[in-house]
């Protein structure tokens, strides 16, 4: 079942489903309310009517995502939600509510770091609105639900964050292509199917023959892992991911924590402001730094790739002091820039080729 | 405390200053006068004066006041009460465009491994970081980057390389964007209230001086009517003819952009009130024969503000009003010294670009009515996306509901690799010709 057909069957169950562009959002509030998430990251409808509403050095990532809601694609969608991720995307925002003005839209504003206690009573508030917002169309929620869903919430983070411990430690045998197809279903399927996705995948990697000999050991940050063969490529280069700091996947983790402390919505609070740093939510070059190099020691990684979208400024602005600060600590860094499905091109294919023969001449591998 | 950076800051701005100036003013000859054009404003060489008195003494700030970079939208009030010497990077890349030297700028910074597709006033500044190139000379150290998102994300971005490569504290003022449909943002300016009054300490902490509250009462006050006075500055440019076009304005800008706050910028604006209010009376325009009225969306291109200012005058269409100046009289009348933080964070957390398209729409279209505006001209600004995605929606809107003519001209605020000149000619050409 492809996610299109997915979602209808849930529609069919009777559950809402929203529309939601990245990238940081409280998703289980909307769990809470019976409201089904899919995030609008790289979806592939042909190029045609975008162009109409946004300019040329605007990311794929936004014009993707308008280009199927023209083409009617995200007709079916109950609702939108915008995060307020980057400029473009609080653009987009508004032509979204003037060419679609019957699918209401909800907007979550990320207080920029750094955070004193005023951000976290603002986000306090929004989070109230939003859920007395969600109440007033959809009915109220019960705290028992609302705590279910921020329990289902934690499960998931905990899978997670196994999954990639596995992942570095070289017990989770599976392909990068097959490791991120599996992870990225979070983005549009119910906490139940996710939870049993991943609980699958580390039963998969235990049958599995350890995969950590012979391979490189790399840690990755961008955006999001598109285009996926690009992946592929890693894995017939011997690449291993075995950390990532994604927008869409790592930096979207929250530290983990002990037992259960508050209200539903004030756990999700203290989650949401122990999230890793993020260029999107203003973080400083520092903290992003220290947290680069905390996980390059505890995934091992040798080597980092920074893997940017087009256009995609903040992520941009921080990549030449990241990169100066990691030279400085002796990692290896490669970036690649690369628009959403747009494939692999032979420049960025050899650049990857070389980079992987440097770094491994120099830990005296074989490749 | 005797200091001798501190006498030759003020025998500069006292004395070597003036004098200098009215030397070079005798000895400056007249630059040759475009027939299109109206007769130059008498103003335009007080506030050239000013910009240089303002960049000079900029030199000399450093040790004698507290030195600050500030964005063009942050809420500098808070700054002057604590005598901050500013200096507006923003300003600096317009002065970096306007006198061509932004390109060589941008390229020192991608040299460093900044995208080109980064914004170029912050490719520009960079690039002086890197380079030290500057056509004002020399700009001071700061001791604080004080930086408001309420214009665009890309200024955190950019203040943000400017703390890591300076090792300097940066101090955001974190206003949150108003979508369209939604009500009085109370929780959003109780946020922005108490950043504002928790980062009072840290304020006083760098610049080694108390907060004086009846200073800054002061300051507010300066601030407000400053900008009510830029608000009727831009209100003279309703009459038929107006007495200055906006290109004329997007230079008469600078000091509520980089004085706000200083009685220097209140007096300025009162000298310039008088001016235009006589040519007004006098039924001077701005061009000489003004037959089409048109509007302006975005910040200027720098680099050809004297080309499409003659181009423009040549065909009789006079640019009446624009969205950028305007976002400098817009919010303003919320400043109340009664209660400063919650009027800053009111003041400056809803100027336009900070807020959805619809109201950008309704606030354009209210313009259009009371300028008189026959038609516009969008800049989609490659380095600016909040102010130029969307702009499409707008023109179709706009073109609809008000029945004006419009076009859209794809440029760059100060990066001429951005701009084609065919291109853009032959769309203004059958503009021009609509």
């Amino acid at each position: 079942m492809n996610r299109s057909q997915y979602l209808r069957a849930r529609k069919l169950e009777g559950r809402k489903v929203f529309g939601v562009f990245p990238a940081q959002y409280p998703k289980e509030l909307l769990w809470a309310f019976d409201i089904l998430p899919v995030e609008i990251w790289d979806p592939k409808p042909a190029a045609c009517e975008a162009g109409r509403y946004i300019q040329p050095f605007v990311c794929s990532v936004v014009r993707a995502g308008l280009e199927l809601i023209l083409q009617g694609k995200a007709d079916f969608l109950d609702g939108f939600f915008f995060p307020h991720t980057c400029d473009s995307i609080q653009n987009l925002m508004s032509i979204v509510q003037s060419i679609r003005p019957d699918i209401p839209c909800w907007f979550l504003y990320h207080p920029r770091a750094p955070h004193g206690l005023e951000a976290e009573s603002f986000y306090a508030a929004q989070l109230e609105g939003i859920t007395r917002q969600l109440g007033e169309r959809f009915g109220t929620v019960s705290p028992e639900k609302y705590a279910d869903a921020v329990e289902a919430g934690r499960r998931i983070n905990s899978l997670l964050r196994e999954v990639y411990e596995r992942r570095a430690s070289g017990e989770l045998g599976v392909t990068n292509r097959e490791f991120y197809d599996t992870l990225r279903l979070g983005e549009f399927q119910t906490a139940d199917d996710y939870e049993g996705a991943l609980t699958g995948l580390l039963r998969r990697g235990e049958s599995l023959t350890a995969c950590g000999d012979g391979t490189l050991p790399i840690l990755v940050s961008g955006v999001l892992a598109n285009p996926p063969e690009l992946l592929d490529r890693m894995d017939e280069l011997g690449i291993r991911i075995v950390a990532d700091d994604f927008i869409n996947l790592g930096r979207r983790i929250p530290s983990p924590k002990e037992g259960s402390k508050g209200s539903p919505s004030v756990e999700m609070i203290s989650d949401y402001f122990s999230l890793p740093p993020c260029s999107t939510r203003g973080f400083g070059i520092e903290e992003r730094v220290l947290f680069l190099t905390r996980l390059l020691e505890r995934s091992r990684a040798e080597a980092v790739i920074f893997w940017t979208t087009k256009f995609c400024e903040p992520e941009l602005f921080d990549l030449p002091p990241l990169t100066k600060e990691l030279g400085k600590r002796g990692v290896r860094v490669l970036h690649i820039e690369t628009e959403l499905n747009e494939g692999v091109s032979a420049q960025v294919a050899t650049r990857l080729e070389a980079f992987v023969e440097t770094v491994n001449r120099e830990r005296g591998a074989e490749i | 405390m005797f200091s001798w950076k501190a006498l030759r800051f003020r025998s500069a701005k006292d004395v070597v200053l003036p004098l200098s100036l009215s030397l070079r003013g005798r000895r400056k000859k007249a630059k040759t006068h475009d027939d299109s054009l109206g007769p130059p404003l008498r103003c335009s060489r007080k506030l050239k004066e000013m910009m240089i008195r303002h960049y000079y003494l900029a030199r000399l700030a450093k040790g004698v006041k507290p030195v600050a970079w500030v964005t063009s939208g942050a809420p500098v009030e808070l700054l002057r009460a604590l005598d901050f010497y500013t200096v507006y990077p923003e300003n600096h890349g317009a002065l970096c465009g306007a006198g061509r030297a932004a390109q060589e700028l941008c390229a020192a910074a991608e040299r460093q491994g900044y995208s080109p597709d980064l914004c170029s006033y912050a490719r520009t500044d960079l690039g002086h970081a890197f380079s030290g190139g500057t056509p004002v000379g020399k700009l001071p150290e700061p001791d604080l980057l004080f930086c408001s998102n309420n214009i665009c994300q890309t200024v955190q971005y950019w203040f943000k390389q400017l703390a890591y490569h300076r090792g300097i504290p940066l101090v955001l003022f974190d206003a949150p964007f108003i979508p369209d449909g939604e009500s009085e943002p109370s929780a959003a300016v109780a946020y922005m209230a108490a950043q504002l009054r928790a980062c009072v300490p840290k304020l006083e902490r760098i610049s080694r001086r108390e907060f004086d509250e009846n200073r800054f009462s002061e300051v507010l006050r300066l601030s407000k009517e400053s900008s009510e006075s830029w608000g009727r500055v831009l209100s003279t440019l309703k009459a038929r003819p107006a007495p200055m076009t906006i290109f004329d304005a997007f230079v008469h800008l600078a000091p509520i952009v980089s004085l706000r706050g200083l009685p220097v910028c209140l007096d300025y604006y009162h000298t310039l009130l008088s001016e235009l209010e006589e040519r007004v009376g006098a039924g001077i325009g701005g061009i000489r024969e003004e037959r089409t009225r048109l509007m302006w969306d975005n910040i200027a291109v720098w680099f050809k503000l004297r080309d499409f200012s003659r181009l423009f005058a040549s065909h009789g269409c006079s640019f009446v009003c624009a969205t950028y100046t305007n976002a400098w009289a817009e919010t303003m009348h919320f400043l109340d010294a009664k209660d400063p933080f919650e009027a800053l964070a009111r003041a400056y957390g809803q100027v336009i670009l900070n807020r959805g398209l619809g109201y950008r729409a309704a606030l354009m279209e209210r313009m259009i009515g009371e300028y008189q505006v026959d038609g516009l001209v969008f800049h989609s600004d490659r380095s600016c996306k909040p102010y130029s995605i969307g702009q499409y929606q707008l023109q179709r809107t706009l073109a609809e509901r008000c029945g004006v003519k419009t076009v859209v001209i794809e440029a760059d605020m100060t990066d001429p690799r951005s701009y084609s000149e065919e291109q853009t000619s032959n769309r203004l050409q059958a503009f021009l010709e609509m």
